[in-house]
């Protein structure tokens, strides 16, 4: 048996990105008999972030003594972009095997305003399999979620002859016309 | 009846005589000076542009008409936007014992900026007011850099204060494919109440989105100060403000100076964001403070 694990966890301030190219390529030898490569990306925003990407591109090729060798290819990415700030765990993860079971999920768990909410996209692979979960203000996945997309830092000083008032807006808005 | 007739034609002619306009603009430095004054009060302008054009004009009246007796306007922008072009403006009117004073500096470099300001004195007032907006431009690889750079600061002296507005950028030249930016500042200084504000604000076209990342990897750089003093004894009316509002002892919950933003494509066309800055300061004539905080 064969077992190969990536895990890579990344914590950081405004924003988090990981994208990981991996190729595997096996060569077994007459008789082998089992053939299991499980890949995880894992990705946790614990510091309150804006924008979040993971992507992992997997390429794997498997050839045999006397077989026709076999490419399996797995594109898969799960980003958050939001206007305010947002805690979220992701994950890619693969399972290759010789049988007819090998599968892609791409898991999200993402807390917003207090409430966390959960995604997940699952495949089972035969050539290829393309996996993205975006998540971002009017996606079709955060429909019927109640979420504030405004964030906003004021800050006023005030006496008894001046007022100001300093603000900083982030906004998510959507053309006319839009979903 | 012909004394009377004499005298309004002795005032049309002076008139005639001191109203004029002056145009100017050079890619060396050109400055001008000007002092007007009547028996109502007294006016005076300091230019000077580099890579920048500047036209005014200036009625001063013997007697107050319509509201003013002393009037100047003046519009200035940037020539090459894709060279350093900078605009330096001082204008100050008095009335009385009424002094208002103003002070900009706008520069940019692959952006453009537009400038107006004007003046009016009259028995009963001595007032300012100016508002300048700017975009930026792609660089190209002729000019010295490829970023987009503009800053502004603006000083305003009115009714015993002093407030200092400054506010500054920086962008990559991928920048106008994704994004629009545009900033501005505007001043009104009165004798009974004055004020001052600036913007900017930065949106996404629609099928991108902004978030805040890092200085290394941002496409847009941006932020604004202000500062106020009394103009007296320069104690400060309160600490140093910031847009955003940093993190510190103050304010716990900032949210981090200065703002930087990444762009992404995302995949529904009719999403976009938009990140504005905004600082506002409204002030009346007040005692003079000696402790220096009015938080």
């Amino acid at each position: 048996m064969t077992t190969e694990t990536h895990t890579r966890n990344l914590v950081s301030g405004l924003s988090l990105s990981a994208i990981l190219n991996i190729v595997l390529n096996y060569q077994l030898a007459g008789g082998a008999p089992e053939y299991i490569v499980d890949y995880r990306a894992n990705q946790t925003a614990e510091e309150n972030i804006y924008y979040s990407r993971l992507r992992s591109n997997i390429t794997q090729t498997l050839s045999k003594e006397g077989e026709d060798s076999v490419t399996r290819e797995v594109n898969a990415e799960s980003y958050i972009i939001m206007p305010k700030k947002f805690d979220a765990n992701q994950a890619i993860n693969v399972h290759f095997s010789e049988e007819n079971d090998s599968t892609a999920e791409v898991m999200a768990t993402f807390t917003y305003d207090g409430e966390t909410y959960e995604f997940y996209l699952g495949s089972g692979i035969n050539e290829s399999e393309t996996l993205n979960l975006y998540l971002y203000p009017y996606c079709p996945l955060f429909e019927g979620l109640d979420l504030d997309y405004e964030n906003a830092y004021t800050d006023p000083v005030g006496g008894d002859d001046f007022d100001y008032e300093g603000s900083f807006v982030m906004q998510a808005l959507q053309t006319e016309g839009g979903r | 009846m012909i004394l009377r007739g004499s005298g309004l034609a002795i005032k049309a002619l002076l008139f005639l005589f001191i109203s004029y306009v002056y145009v100017f603009s050079g890619s060396s430095t050109v400055s001008i000076s000007c002092n007007y004054y009547n028996d109502d009060g007294e006016l005076s302008e300091d230019v000077s542009v580099e890579n920048a054009g500047f036209a005014g004009n200036v009625v001063i009246l013997p007697y107050e008409v319509q509201g003013f007796s002393i009037f100047s306007e003046g519009k200035g922008q940037t020539a090459d936007v894709h060279s350093n072009s900078e605009l330096s403006h001082k204008i100050s009117a008095t009335s009385g014992e009424t002094t208002n004073e103003l002070q900009v500096d706008l520069k940019s470099e692959n952006a453009r900026y537009s400038w107006e300001n004007k003046g009016t004195v009259s028995p009963d007032q001595a007032d300012l007011s100016c508002t300048s907006q700017g975009t930026i431009s792609p660089g190209d690889s002729g000019g010295e850099s490829e970023l987009s750079e503009a800053s502004s600061r603006l000083q305003a002296t009115s009714l015993g204060k002093t407030i200092t507005a400054e506010s500054a950028l920086r962008a990559s030249p991928a920048t106008t494919a994704v994004a629009s930016v545009e900033w501005g500042l505007g001043a009104k200084l009165g004798t009974h109440e004055s004020m001052l504000n600036q913007y900017t604000s930065i949106r996404s076209h629609p099928g991108y989105l902004t978030f805040p990342t890092s200085q290394q990897v941002g496409f847009i750089t941006t932020g604004m100060t202000l500062e106020g003093q009394y103009a007296e004894n320069g104690t400060p009316l309160f600490t140093k403000r910031y847009v955003p509002v940093p993190k510190d002892e103050e304010h716990p919950e900032g949210f981090g100076f200065p703002l930087t933003l990444g762009v992404m494509k995302v995949e529904d066309d009719s999403v976009y964001m938009e990140n504005k800055l905004k600082m506002s300061m409204k002030w009346q004539e007040g005692d003079v403070e000696t402790t220096g905080d009015g938080e």
